[in-house]
């Protein structure tokens, strides 16, 4: 009999890095590479984007554009894991360049908070998780993407690097700056 | 080690991530985006190609008159260049190239014209679901046996499977859809050992009905070589291995694929396959 092991599929297709070949890659064409790569990443870069931009709707534009990009590059790139990071880092140019675009006003008019939660623990801390993303969102642009690649997607600095398209030195500077700006928003609140 | 702070903007984060669950229709959105763009790019530029290549003959008339003969006829003693191979052939309709597959069809067009029957008709189960039919096709030769899938990601064009026996990877299967869309079934190019412990070297097209099958073996072992066509079993060989190179030559109609797996005695070990005239 065989059986599938429980909550190993799906996921992992996400988070999992392209496996070392034995063998040449033959050339894969460009529609093939945008096929796999939706199916394996276009979730998770929807859901990052969703973070960046704060709107499931410009989120998923944002990724479309991304791959009709990768599409048209695919020559260049060719390589199925350079393509992950390719797809990565026009992410976060186009949600960066659509939210200054947009001048949107969100970091100064944060989102209401939640009705009064209930004394149930998945209230509070779905209160808890609210408070954070609301303070998040209120922190300058480069630190909100830092905290976000690096607490969200898992990356290293270096991969964090090579998405923004800065140095590792100032990832490590915007994201120690993002944390002791969220420690004080969040204190800040609980003071309120 | 992770500060309280960072553990709880984690939560946050993916606590939010979470919530968001993209529409159904992205890659036909994605894909109405990359084809018209291509069309309407060579409406210019092909009059343009025309003309610069136009103008490149005449500049190479009037500059070198005396290379005339040498394109009518090649010089004594030279040989014409080789054509060039032919490229991927585009399955019509389906969005993807043909290749030579494994199972449950000996090609990817084939799959595209039968695959919706048998999803029908459930003769092959699910082949929507990667991992299911990575396990269905390992078990389909191994028989009854514990066997685990796991996502490896994307693999070059398709997805990657590894399957597992009482919790030991023993192939990596890899998988490609026989058109675009979140429905299109799954079907196997090839497999190999996760460790290289068995390999399978490519399977040239045969020469009458035989079929040769060589690899390399990193240590002893029970070795098993089958050749299959889609209709089912053509030859079998079932031997002791030494390490080192192996082959075998196996003699059927219709060849489509070959597998080769190795038994230790915990049980089977690695699992390759490979199509019959692959590229």
């Amino acid at each position: 009999m065989t059986t599938v092991a429980a909550g190993e599929f799906g996921l992992a297709a996400e988070t999992t890095t392209v496996p070392v070949l034995t063998r040449p890659a033959p050339r894969i064409a460009a529609d093939d590479a945008v096929t796999a790569l939706y199916l394996a990443h276009y979730r998770g870069l929807v859901r990052l984007a969703a973070l960046l931009l704060d709107d499931a709707g410009a989120a998923e534009e944002v990724v479309q554009d991304a791959y009709v990009r990768m599409h048209g590059s695919w020559r260049r790139i060719r390589d199925p894991q350079a393509a992950v990071g390719y797809l990565r880092t026009t992410v976060v140019n186009l949600a960066r360049s659509r939210l200054r675009h947009q001048q949107v006003a969100r970091r100064h008019a944060p989102a209401p908070l939640p009705d009064a939660p209930s004394a149930e623990q998945g209230a509070l801390d779905r209160l808890e998780h609210r408070r954070v993303i609301v303070a998040l969102r209120a922190l300058p642009e480069r630190q909100r993407e830092c905290l976000v690649l690096r607490y969200y997607a898992d990356l290293s600095e270096a991969q964090i690097a090579a998405a923004m398209g800065i140095s590792p030195g100032a990832v490590k500077s915007h994201a120690s700056r993002g944390m002791a700006a969220l420690r004080s928003a969040l204190e800040a609140r609980r003071a309120d | 080690m992770p500060t309280e702070l960072e553990e709880l903007l984690r939560r946050s984060l993916h606590a939010e991530a979470d919530q968001v669950e993209p529409r159904t229709d992205g890659l036909r959105r994605i894909r109405e985006r990359t084809v018209r763009p291509a069309r309407v790019r060579w409406q210019w530029r092909t009059p343009v190609l025309v003309l610069a290549g136009a103008a490149a003959v005449l500049a190479a008339l009037v500059a070198a008159p005396s290379v005339l003969p040498s394109l009518a006829s090649p010089p004594a003693g030279t040989t014409a260049a080789a054509p060039a191979p032919p490229g991927p052939t585009p399955i019509p309709a389906a969005g993807v190239n043909d290749m030579r597959t494994v199972w449950p069809y000996a090609s990817r067009a084939d799959g595209f014209r039968d695959a919706p029957t048998d999803q029908a008709a459930g003769t092959y189960g699910d082949l929507t679901k990667p991992d299911l039919v990575a396990l269905r096709f390992v078990g389909s030769y191994l028989g009854p046996q514990s066997l685990t899938a796991r996502s490896r990601g994307a693999h070059l064009a398709g997805i990657g499977i590894e399957v597992s026996r009482a919790g030991t990877p023993i192939s990596l299967i890899y998988l490609v859809r026989v058109w675009v869309g979140d429905d299109a079934p799954y079907v196997v190019v090839d497999a190999e050992a996760p460790d290289g412990s068995l390999t399978l070297d490519r399977i040239l097209p045969p020469s009458g009905a035989a079929v040769t099958a060589r690899g390399t073996l990193d240590a002893p072992a029970r070795l098993d070589v089958r050749l299959t066509a889609p209709g089912g079993e053509l030859a079998r060989v079932d031997r002791p291995a030494a390490a080192g190179t192996w082959s075998e030559r196996l003699t059927g109609t219709g060849a489509a694929a070959v597998t080769a797996w190795t038994t230790g005695p915990a049980g089977v070990t690695a699992f390759v396959a490979r199509p019959v005239g692959s590229a």
